[in-house]
């Protein structure tokens, strides 16, 4: 799910960027250190979209180095149990397939894909097919997927979850 | 009876007469015992003594082998004499279903006179019942209990309190009363009863004889059991049904069969070569048809005297006391094995069958405080509950919906409850073959769920009372077999790693190259337990278990864990990446407090004393190093500046460039390139051209450190550093300073030179006197001996140095004269000898001014072999780096010559020049031909084919790994290779055509363009 999050960035600037375009300096600083990275509380980082306070700098009394305080607000992305998430398929194996959702991997399960789906060791590239259904459903790389988020992992700086596609409206979109 | 008569009660031990059958020929003979029984209940009234079976031939090897030939001729005959016995047995069987109820009149009649005979209150029995049989001591037991009742009221009651028998004591009664004389008037006129020894039980032992020491499992039909002995010893097996003796049980078996096919003198001969044939299902099919023990009955097959149902499982009958009953746990792959299927395709059934059979049942042990469990049976089966507490065999439960079912705490046997988990929960599994992994639920299935596990992204199954809900990812095993966490081990060749994480057989080493690797347990290599020594970048000796702080910005604190050459391995528990392990050069941290702790100018120091200067990079360190060793050594070599290309940074000529074309003491003499005016300016006031910091801090900070000897503030080593305002600041507390300040002594004292030779490992030079600077050094030196060619000639200049205690270096140095041009003798060799000498970084130390990378010596002069990339240098990412930095300015563009075909290059202006007006400037192209000073190249923008002045060029360094390079210059020029990764100024490069890495300057690469 995403969130509209006022956080919070410490930013330690060299004095070598102490000049008239600090602000900028330190708006990039922000965008580089912050976006794209992922934390277990609040999940991923997506993008910062409005700098809500610049604290003034202050001087570490040892290295010369300033430090600023930034408030920010960015769109983050944590994933939750129960989601209805929508991903594309990055590698299909006889266990399941993954499917990244944005910055986060998903592990489908061959346990939690429907009955009628077999995987197709044979097929190129490797696939799940729906088998005697009549709108054969195909499940291979790079194909769009529906699914749901069963359990989430969380780890400091990674994110990995199991979902299902073993439910009404899931599964190829 | 009141209860202060009961307290005088004794206990009579009575020694029951029983002629016992010993159960030793049970032991040896456990199998014949077993068959013979199981054969006997079949077909009790028929002889099949001369039937030859499978089973008795084991038996009877050694007798065989003598009757072999006898055995062998009767073999025809016994074949037909047992068939005949067969359709006896099977006609009688036959015979038996048919009228049951008329064999149970039988049996009825049979045995009806004899129940009569155990009366206990018998008068007179026949001399042959009273032949005792084992086991009686029960009946006797029983017998005394009637009799007790019967004469109750009568005349002469039985005076006796209790009457028991241990099972495990065969041939004894005890017997509790208030006189030996009431037993023994009890026991009168009992069956099987001979009294020969009455003892009273010591009151010790009385507690003994009542407790019952292991609690058994019950047996009942489903549960499983391993068999104790024999051929099937340690297998599982299954309980069918309790014989009515309950003594004896039916059990199904995976059979171990080993099938005749080729007739029994093969037969013979093979069994005694192999072991125990392996368990395998019975299957008619691979019998011979003409093998004649093999026939069907009721659904069974009877092959030989065994019974095999239709799936192909043994049953037999088998004794309890045969039967281990206790703790079996049998693994998920045992019950799959027994259940004979794929494990995924009839979950549910296993997940049946392990309930039943009492497998997958938790025991108290299995559940902790505030797990979800869930209750199985019983009138709140499917309650969801949190475990309070547990004891002994009582599990507490509150449930989970206390606010609805206002129930309060629940009590439950262990066995009734099963641990609740989630699709999707995390999960660590504590016991078992996957003890330690942790994953996510994948599928629950009754008791046995499916984990896909974090680490290998596999999927195990399990029992649920072997997983627990976990946070966290990491397992807590710290061993991987000889392996420890946070053991220095080598990996491969050259490199080593700490192990940061162990799961299972697999774990994360973080390598010497700051890179994580997961290797399985086999592909670790030895241990380092050698406890290393270095030198911090204030030359405080540093060993495994200081703690340190890094002197980059983020000063993380850490303990050192190995210090292997100049990298030490640190830990932190604050720091999240890679757990908390990482490295550092020894350069770049600084001893926080520890047992070597000692400041520079030899006082202890305060904590805040090095964070002034901590902000200093390693460059600043090693520089300082060296002023201090031509502080004291004396100036030898030539100056580095000569020669060099600087830019004059005040005065009328400010902003001019020049060319260095003499040196004396703080003054330089410039030729300036603009109209070849030769100017004398200080020192100081020349900044080198194209310099990075770490080389000007260099030339300066040798500056600096001499004349401080004289007086001097050393200020001029900061005066010129751009980047770092605080270096300024320190001023006189610059470390060359202090360095100069506390090494006089040592150093002017001849004496005392052996102690440079002796290096850093000497401990009386450890402990004494050493100075940082010296320790700084030796740590130099130290490094340069990791025996590789290249370094050998810096090696034994070196030493040379320490050996002659009294060379003018040293005369130079006590009188302080700064600038001493007679060089020391041990030095001007290696001058011209080693070639190796720019990139060398062993006499740079010694020789500061002497030899300076970017003095004339043009890349022409770098002969081959010296380049800073040497094959096979297993130090160079550590120690060589004082080389590589030194590289640095080593710029390939200080001349043409690096120009060459098919690599990438950008157009730069030059000097204030550029090319065709800047036009071109920053664009990027591929060299198509090189003719002198000239290049041709084909630009990427548009394709165009122009020739340009090489000096306006400059090759482009790889940036990415997995790039194709081309080494641009020294002893590889023109090989093309492969960039593996990046390692700050260095680039790990496999050359085409060779097997081996190298490792390079980026500088002295190029990217690769071939001509397409």
């Amino acid at each position: 799910m995403f969130f509209l999050k006022n956080l919070t960035h410490t930013i330690l600037l060299h004095p070598q960027y102490f000049g008239p375009n600090i602000q900028a300096c330190l708006i990039r600083r922000l965008h580089d250190e912050v976006e794209g990275t992922c934390s277990g509380r609040f999940g991923f980082i997506i993008s910062v979209i409005e700098i809500t306070s610049i604290s003034r700098g202050m001087l570490h009394p040892t290295s010369g180095f300033a430090e600023f305080k930034i408030e920010y607000k960015a769109i983050v992305f944590k994933p939750f149990k129960n989601e209805v998430v929508d991903g594309i398929v990055t590698s299909v194996n006889k266990m399941g397939f993954f499917v990244e959702v944005g910055p986060v991997t998903v592990f489908v399960s061959n346990h939690l894909i429907p009955e009628d789906m077999k995987f197709d060791p044979n097929s190129n590239p490797p696939s799940y097919i729906s088998v005697g259904a009549e709108n054969q459903q195909r499940i291979a790389n790079n194909v769009n997927v529906r699914l749901k988020i069963v359990g989430t992992r969380v780890d400091a700086t990674e994110i990995f979850a199991i979902g299902t596609i073993k439910e009404d409206y899931l599964g190829c979109i | 009876m009141s209860d202060s008569e009961r307290e005088n009660y004794s206990d009579e031990e009575i020694e029951h007469n029983s002629k016992l059958k010993q159960e030793d020929d049970y032991d040896e003979d456990d199998d014949y015992d077993e068959e013979y029984e199981s054969r006997s209940a079949r077909n009790m009234f028929i002889d099949t003594e001369a039937a030859v079976d499978d089973e008795e031939e084991e038996e009877e090897e050694e007798d065989y082998d003598r009757k072999e030939a006898e055995a062998a001729a009767s073999i025809e005959k016994s074949y037909l004499d047992e068939r005949s016995h067969r359709q006896l047995d099977r006609s009688r069987q036959y015979q038996d279903e048919m009228d049951a109820e008329e064999l149970a009149e039988q049996f009825k009649q049979r045995y009806a006179s004899q129940s009569h005979g155990f009366r206990g209150n018998v008068d007179h029995v026949p001399q042959n019942l009273l032949m005792p049989d084992p086991g009686k001591e029960r009946d006797i037991v029983f017998n005394m209990m009637r009799k007790y009742f019967d004469m109750e009221y009568s005349e002469h009651p039985v005076q006796i309190l209790s009457i028991f028998t241990r099972d495990n004591l065969k041939g004894y009664l005890y017997i509790e009363s208030e006189s030996k004389a009431f037993v023994q008037k009890a026991i009168e006129q009992t069956n099987n009863v001979y009294m020969s020894r009455m003892t009273l039980v010591p009151i010790q032992e009385m507690t003994d004889v009542l407790t019952i020491r292991s609690k058994e499992a019950e047996i009942k039909p489903g549960s499983w059991a391993r068999v104790k002995r024999g051929k099937y010893q340690g297998d599982l097996c299954q309980i069918i049904e309790i014989t009515e003796s309950t003594d004896a049980v039916r059990v199904k078996i995976i059979p171990r069969l080993e099938l005749k096919k080729k007739g029994l003198l093969d037969n013979k001969k093979r069994k005694k070569e192999e072991g125990r044939p392996p368990q395998k299902l019975f299957n008619p099919n691979d019998v011979d048809k003409s093998d004649h023990n093999l026939s069907k009955s009721k659904g069974y097959w009877i092959y030989g005297s065994d019974m095999f149902n239709k799936d192909g499982y043994l049953e037999k009958e088998m004794k309890i006391i045969s039967l281990d009953t206790n703790n079996i746990n049998p693994t998920l792959d045992e019950i799959t094995k027994f259940t004979g299927g794929a494990i995924g395709e009839n979950q549910t059934d296993l997940a049946e069958l392990s309930i039943t059979s009492g497998t997958a049942v938790a025991s108290t042990e299995d559940f902790f405080v505030g797990e979800h469990v869930e209750v199985t049976e019983g009138e709140l089966i499917n309650l969801h509950g949190i475990v309070k507490s547990v004891d002994n065999d009582i599990v507490s439960i509150i449930p989970a919906d206390s606010e609805e079912l206002d129930t309060g705490v629940l009590t439950f046997a262990a066995n009734q409850l099963r641990k609740r988990f989630l699709e999707g929960d995390h999960v660590k599994v504590i016991n078992g073959k996957h003890k330690d992994e942790t994953g996510l639920v994948l599928k629950i299935v009754g008791t046995i769920i499916t984990v896909l596990s974090d680490l290998t992204l596999k999927e195990i199954v399990v029992f649920s009372k072997d997983l627990k809900a976990a946070a966290e990812i990491t397992s807590t095993i710290a061993t991987i077999g000889p392996y420890d966490i946070h053991d220095l081990v080598q990996i491969g060749y050259n490199n080593v790693g700490v192990i940061i994480k162990i799961e299972r057989d697999m774990c994360k080493v973080l390598d010497n190259y700051g890179q994580v690797q997961t290797i399985s347990s086999k592909n670790l290599g030895q241990k380092h337990n050698r406890k290393g020594l270095a030198s911090d970048a204030y030359g405080n000796t540093i060993s495994p278990g200081d703690t340190v702080q890094t002197t980059d910005s983020q000063k993380r604190k850490a303990v050192i864990l190995h210090v292997y050459r100049g990298l030490a391995f640190l830990y932190s528990r604050e720091y999240p990446e890679n757990e908390g392990v990482f490295y550092e050069k020894t350069d770049n941290i600084l001893l926080v407090n520890g047992k070597n702790m000692k400041d520079d100018d030899g006082f202890s120091k305060p904590f805040g004393s090095y964070s002034r200067k901590n902000f200093q990079n390693r460059n600043n360190n090693n520089n300082n190093r060296r002023n201090n060793i031509r502080g004291r050594g004396g100036r030898r070599g030539r100056d580095n500046l000569l020669g060099r290309t600087v830019t004059l940074t005040k005065g009328p000529f400010k902003g001019y460039l020049g060319i260095v074309k003499d040196c004396s003491g703080d003054m330089v003499r410039v030729e300036l390139h603009t109209n070849s005016k030769v100017i004398t300016a200080p020192r100081d006031e020349v900044h080198e051209q194209g310099e990075n910091y770490s080389n000007q801090n260099y030339s300066h900070g040798g500056y600096s450190g001499r004349i401080s000897d004289g007086g001097r503030t050393p200020m001029y080593s900061g005066a010129k550093t751009p980047r770092t305002p605080s270096y300024r600041y320190d001023g006189s507390k610059t470390p060359s300073y202090r360095y100069d300040g506390s090494t006089p002594n040592p150093y002017s004292d001849g004496s005392k030179t052996p102690a440079w030779d002796a290096g850093s490992r000497t401990p009386g030079y450890n402990m004494g006197s050493k100075t940082p600077a010296w320790d700084a050094d030796s740590s130099a030196n130290s490094r340069n001996s990791y025996g590789q060619s290249s370094y050998s000639n810096s090696e034994s200049g070196t030493s040379n140095y320490a050996q002659i205690p009294a060379t003018p270096a040293y005369g130079a140095a006590d009188v302080e004269t700064p600038y001493n041009p007679a060089t020391p003798a041990p030095f001007t060799p290696s001058i011209p000898q080693t070639p190796g000498i720019p990139s060398t970084p062993g006499p740079l130390y010694p020789n500061t001014g002497s030899v300076r990378p970017t003095t004339p010596f043009t890349p022409a002069d770098y002969t081959p072999g010296t380049q800073f990339t040497n094959p096979a240098t297993p130090f160079m990412p550590t120690g060589g780096d004082y080389a590589l930095s030194n590289v640095d300015d080593l710029l390939p563009t200080a001349t043409d010559d690096w120009a060459t075909e098919e690599i990438e290059v950008v157009i730069v202006p030059k000097n204030g020049e550029e090319f065709n007006f800047g036009v071109y400037n920053n664009q990027h192209g591929v060299i198509e031909k090189v003719d002198k000073h000239h290049c041709q190249v084909i630009l990427d923008q548009n394709n165009s084919n122009i020739t340009i002045p090489t000096k306006f060029l400059e090759p482009v360094c790889p940036d990415q790994k997995k790039q194709q390079v081309k080494v641009i210059i020294g002893k590889n020029r023109n090989q093309i290779g492969n960039l593996h990764s990046i390692d700050g100024n260095d680039g790990i490069v496999r050359m085409v055509n060779a097997s081996d890495i190298k490792c390079m300057n980026l500088k002295a690469l190029a990217k690769y363009r071939p001509k397409s």
